[in-house]
């Protein structure tokens, strides 16, 4: 599959990670991408001090980490009521297990992927919570994006959202997005 | 940020984040694509960062190592030195295909594995220390070799064996 090659200059990436290690498999990716504000945080009270200072575009969180986890710190920056509560999230996990993928998709995950990590999987997840931004939804239990990647018109079926997750959930596929929806940002491109 | 207000019924709400990502991004041309691919620009860097590898799995393995020995010396019933293991297993399996060791991550999911599905006191000392001398002995004498025989032998052999103790004494919840 061709991904859209994407200039992500002024993309500010957070990564956070408890394992010194993975923080620079991870930086050293990024900023292979070719984005240039990085930031790093060990544990997830200094990622909600990075968030609040530095307002990132993306976050990359650690699944596994002492206290605060990733199951945490995502219900904490969906629950707080700053612009940063709506930052796509991107999930890694060592957890190849479907409940926790299901598990960090009800916490308000945008993107999982599970270690080990490939440039290639990265780039799109990251390249997909860019181009195909999805809207957010608020209910009783849940806020966080759209379950949804894609409006389909002609669905006859009820509307299931608002109402708790049934266990017959069908995982998505992040490898098909960005080629089934192409984006404003490619259009435009090819147009200007 | 802007809600649907169409869709404010039936218990939920739809709402637009504030920022349009796709304004911070821009396709680059097919000439500056010819140039700079962001996949291969990162597998580069990475392939720059493969020099230190082999040290940062010698730490990494080293770090399982004081968790074992802490747990030998002072048991495995407090759960912040359970934790302590299983988070030195659980990182060494993340990470270790990408740092060249995919047997040695093998082992450190079954010893993940073996400890996720058990209670406290039904932890064999003697396997983990079996998976832990396992990933310690790799490290030393096969390195990065995928093809080495005894190893895959081991890693095999420690797999049923964890598979049977844990379906004997497991908590029975499928992965």
């Amino acid at each position: 599959m061709q991904l859209p090659h994407l200039d992500l200059g002024r993309i500010r990436v957070l990564i956070v990670d408890d394992n010194t290690n993975m923080r620079r498999i991870l930086r050293a990716m990024v900023a292979g991408f070719g984005v240039k504000a990085i930031y790093e945080a060990e544990d997830g009270a200094a990622a909600l001090e990075e968030i609040s200072r530095n307002d990132p575009d993306v976050v990359i969180l650690d699944w596994l980490m002492p206290l605060v986890d990733g199951n945490e710190l995502t219900r904490r920056i969906r629950a707080s009521q700053a612009p940063g509560c709506f930052v796509p999230i991107i999930a890694i996990t060592a957890h190849t297990q479907k409940r926790r993928v299901i598990q960090a998709r009800d916490s308000g995950v945008t993107e999982v992927m599970c270690k080990p990590v490939s440039a290639r999987g990265l780039y799109l997840r990251i390249a997909n919570c860019i181009l195909n931004q999805r809207d957010f939804v608020r209910t009783k239990g849940f806020f966080g994006p759209d379950r949804r990647r894609f409006q389909n018109p002609s669905f006859q079926g009820g509307e299931r959202r608002g109402r708790p997750a049934e266990d017959g959930y069908t995982l998505d596929d992040p490898a098909e997005l960005p080629q089934s929806q192409p984006s404003r940002a490619t259009k435009e491109s090819k147009t200007g | 940020m802007s809600s649907d207000p169409s869709k404010q019924n039936d218990g939920y709400e739809l709402v637009k984040p504030p920022r349009d990502l796709r304004a911070k991004v821009r396709v680059l041309s097919e000439r500056e694509a010819a140039r700079f691919d962001p996949i291969k620009s990162a597998e580069a860097a990475l392939e720059r960062l493969s020099q230190d590898f082999d040290t940062w799995m010698a730490d990494e393995v080293e770090t399982l190592a004081e968790a074992w020995a802490d747990i030998q010396k002072n048991g495995i019933n407090d759960p912040e030195r359970r934790d302590t293991l299983f988070r030195a297993s659980h990182d060494i399996k993340g990470q270790a295909s990408t740092f060249g060791y995919p047997l040695v991550g093998a082992v450190a999911g079954n010893l993940c594995h073996l400890m996720e599905h058990l209670e406290a006191e039904k932890i064999p000392l003697t396997l983990v220390a079996q998976h832990v001398d396992a990933i310690r002995a790799m490290i030393a004498e096969i390195g990065q070799q995928e093809d080495n025989a005894t190893a895959r032998a081991l890693v095999e052999r420690l797999a049923d064996v964890t598979s049977d103790y844990l379906a004997r004494h497991g908590d029975g919840e499928e992965d």
